[in-house]
């Protein structure tokens, strides 16, 4: 297990975040895989008070025909907040920032997926957010990437995300909104957990070297514990359908 | 401006069966004319929301959130909190919305939630003007369709009905001339007025409650019918391109009042009204 | 009565999952391989027979092979052809030139047709006529496997009969080794069943109750595709469904299936 950064022995065990976590701790986190009807993959997280819920449509034909790729597939990603996910209530009508976190949650996806599969076909992957609670891109990209696996997308390997940062002068993982809005440094980062590389990074405050890379390896070692939970919900997924014919008859 | 909609397409044999079936007085999913599907509403799912809920009926999933906060008035209603419903059909919901602004069916089903909700009186917005013509609270609705099987606004309406019911509504503090709201003390809605919407749709000539998506795309037309604990009618909406007989107005009026008690039960148990 | 559960010899991956491949040959659409290990692509099971590795999808798209027998719904009409949608991600075009003359065919028809060509870029080339047209590749050998495993499934548009979609990807359990599931099912239901490889299905029955009871079996068998017993389970469904049916109905279904049946559930 690794320790927040700076501080050593008996103190760092003993330092507690605002909402009790050690520093190295995750919030509570429940995945759930294939939860809507109509999607052809989706996925539904809850992580501390956030909640998020992912759908993927397709492959499906390319509209408008001019964003077509002639040798693999086009990918649409879109990452939007509910107006009732905020504290003060948000418009629905996208952000910068929203605009720029579908950017870089597609570059994360795309690195995964093996494109040239479907070339002149569409993906569309849409990310809700219900509730935000700081760390929503990497949720988001966690559901995603189950999403996917759900609707058959072949992939090199699953996609997993988690945040770290600088609280209070240490280094802790998966930042909750207040550690978010009063720290002094927050990164994200997604990884393909198998092939251990890293598909997003994205880091703002300020930190030393040092620090950086505690951060950095504190977050993969939260994306490793998130990835065997996503391995989970896709196998419970699985176990679910038996509970059509169990032993005794039930009534459908 | 409005252009006539492209939508889905259903195959010959699948219509041949649904007309078949609704000949043989039964519906494509074993229910009857006069049938809901299952209905299931929960409430308290989003805590930023001073209220919210989520409403299931069949497969369609609609979640609503309540939003208050404090604004100017209207002008011409300085002595009226002010009421906004908003309906978000986002792009997961169904294949056949797009990203963008609320189209024109986003737009009506939040109109006519809105004009069931002021009819029936179910919030008594005159009573949420602590500083007439300078501050009245606002209460923000928001709709957000999850996963479209058909029947949108029956679903929505319950949704916005249950999270207007448990919401945690701030109390004011006036201060000479300043307004600011107690979050930490709430009360909730104080009336018992309970509109309750039912959609039906005409397929085929037959009169068919809380369609199904499919049952959605071949009706000629629908009909939504917002009705009150009073037995009155407080809002009615007739939809799509086709015409409704006066017969069968009145024979949508008396399924709308005969559906009621069902939605009902399930909206109270949600709602933790006896 | 036992739970069921994954058959020993194959385990159940995920994409990402490392697997123990001992097999010469591998499927290259659901194994890849980089610096010596090789990983899953999908979510199914993975397995090796025969010198030969690959994954079994539970979940995913069609993915058309020319020869492919295929239910498909006519969406638009063209300049050169039909657009059919055959639940992929890209409707087939079905060239006037390969409808028999005397067909008379209209959007929203529902059709059999047999994939004639196929590039992975250029998209499906469908063909209705009875003998093959002349587009494409030919792999003779592999159609005398198609042929012998549809029982020469006749081309054409199809009147009649309730269409069904199973995902793609559990095609192969509802049809069972030999055809062993897809056969009882007929059996059970006493009824014609068109197989289209691409998921749509079109069972031949104007009764609503034995269509009732074939979506339920669909539902069942794409929830248990990757589980043990999954024949004897649908066997076991279909009498207890049935019998409840036929006490209703005395004789086997009349022209019209009346009113009375349909009001169970």
């Amino acid at each position: 297990m690794q320790q927040g950064g700076g501080a050593e022995g008996q103190a760092a065990e003993e330092w507690r975040r605002p909402d009790g976590r050690a520093a190295d701790e995750l919030r509570p986190l429940r995945l759930e895989v294939g939860v809507l009807e109509n999607a052809e993959g989706s996925a539904y997280g809850e992580q501390g008070r956030g909640k998020i819920l992912v759908a993927v449509y397709g492959p499906t034909e390319v509209h408008p025909r001019h964003m077509e790729h002639v040798d693999r597939l086009t990918m649409l990603c879109r990452y939007h907040m509910a107006p009732f996910s905020t504290e003060e209530r948000r418009r629905p009508q996208p952000t910068r920032r929203d605009i720029e976190l579908s950017k870089v949650i597609r570059e994360a996806l795309e690195a995964a997926v093996l494109t040239e599969r479907f070339p002149r076909s569409m993906l569309k992957i849409f990310i809700e957010v219900l509730e935000a609670a700081g760390g929503t891109r990497c949720l988001g990209i966690t559901l995603a990437s189950l999403a996917l696996a759900n609707a058959g997308i072949p992939m090199r390997d699953l996609v997993v995300g988690c945040a770290a940062g600088k609280y209070k002068g240490r280094i802790v993982l998966d930042l909750s909104e207040e550690e978010d809005k009063e720290g002094e440094a927050d990164m994200a980062v997604a990884i393909m957990p198998s092939l251990n590389r890293i598909v997003l990074l994205q880091m703002d405050g300020e930190l030393t070297r040092e620090e950086f890379f505690q951060a950095l390896d504190l977050a993969i070692e939260g994306c490793r514990r998130i990835h065997k939970m996503q391995v989970e919900a896709i196998k419970r997924k699985l176990q679910e359908g038996l509970a059509l014919t169990p032993p005794t008859e039930e009534k459908e | 401006m409005s252009l006539t909609p492209v939508l889905p397409r259903i195959n010959k044999l699948r219509e041949q069966e649904i007309r078949t079936a609704l000949r043989q007085g039964i519906r494509i999913d074993g229910r009857g004319f006069d049938e809901y599907r299952s209905i299931q509403v929960t409430t308290g799912v989003v805590s930023q929301a001073e209220g919210s809920a989520n409403a299931l009926i069949g497969g369609t999933r609609v979640m609503a959130g309540v939003k208050i906060g404090l604004a100017t008035p209207y002008s011409d209603q300085p002595n009226m909190g002010v009421l906004i419903v908003n309906a978000e059909f986002v792009p997961l919901a169904s294949p056949t919305f797009e990203p963008g602004p609320p189209d024109e069916n986003a737009i009506e089903l939040a109109r006519v939630i809105d004009r069931g909700i002021r009819s029936s009186k179910v919030i008594l917005l005159e009573e949420y003007a602590p500083l007439p013509g300078k501050r009245v609270y606002v209460f923000f609705i928001d709709i957000y369709v999850l996963d479209h099987l058909g029947n949108l606004l029956d679903t929505a309406a319950l949704a916005s009905i249950a999270a207007l019911y448990t919401a945690k509504i701030p109390k004011v503090e006036v201060v000479g001339d300043e307004v600011s709201l107690n979050r930490s003390v709430t009360e909730s809605i104080r009336t018992s007025a309970l509109p309750i919407t039912v959609t039906v749709a005409k397929v085929f000539d037959h009169l068919l409650v809380d369609p199904n998506l499919e049952e959605e795309l071949l009706a000629e037309a629908r009909i939504a019918i917002t009705t009150t604990e009073r037995d009155t009618i407080c809002a009615v909406q007739k939809m799509g391109s086709g015409a409704f007989t006066r017969q069968e107005i009145e024979e949508c009026v008396e399924l709308a009042f005969k559906c009621r008690p069902k939605i009902e039960e399930a909206l109270r148990l949600a709602i933790g009204h006896a | 009565m036992s739970q069921p559960s994954t058959p020993s010899e194959r385990i159940l991956v995920v994409p990402g999952d490392q697997l123990p491949v001992t097999a010469a040959k591998i499927d290259h659409e659901t194994i890849f391989r980089e610096n010596e290990q090789y990983y899953s692509t999908v979510v199914g099971l993975f397995e090796q027979r025969q010198n030969r590795a690959n994954v079994v999808r539970l979940f995913g798209p069609y993915t058309p092979k020319v020869g492919d027998v295929v239910v498909g719904i006519i969406i638009d009409e063209v300049l050169l052809g039909w657009k059919v949608d055959i639940n992929a991600a890209r409707p087939a075009l079905l060239p006037f030139t390969n409808v028999p003359s005397r067909s008379k065919l209209s959007i929203g028809d529902v059709i059999v047709a047999e994939v004639a060509d196929y590039g992975v870029s250029r998209g499906v080339v469908l063909n209705m006529r009875e003998k093959r047209a002349r587009t494409g590749r030919r792999k003779t050998r592999r159609r005398q496997t198609k042929k012998t495993r549809t029982k020469g499934r006749r081309l054409g548009r199809v009147t009649r009969g309730f269409l069904v979609a199973i995902q793609p990807s559990k095609l192969p359990r509802l049809i069972g080794r030999g055809g062993s599931m897809i056969s009882a099912i007929k059996r059970g239901l006493n009824r014609d069943i068109i197989v289209g490889e691409n998921g749509y299905l079109v069972l031949r029955t104007e009764s609503l109750r034995k269509r009732q009871i074939f979506e339920r079996i669909i539902r069942i068998i794409e929830a248990q595709a990757h589980t043990t017993g999954l024949t004897e389970r649908v066997i076991k469904l279909l009498s207890e469904s049935l019998s409840s049916f036929s006490l209703e109905h005395s004789s086997g279904e009349s022209a019209t299936g009346r009113g009375s049946g349909g009001a169970s559930r």
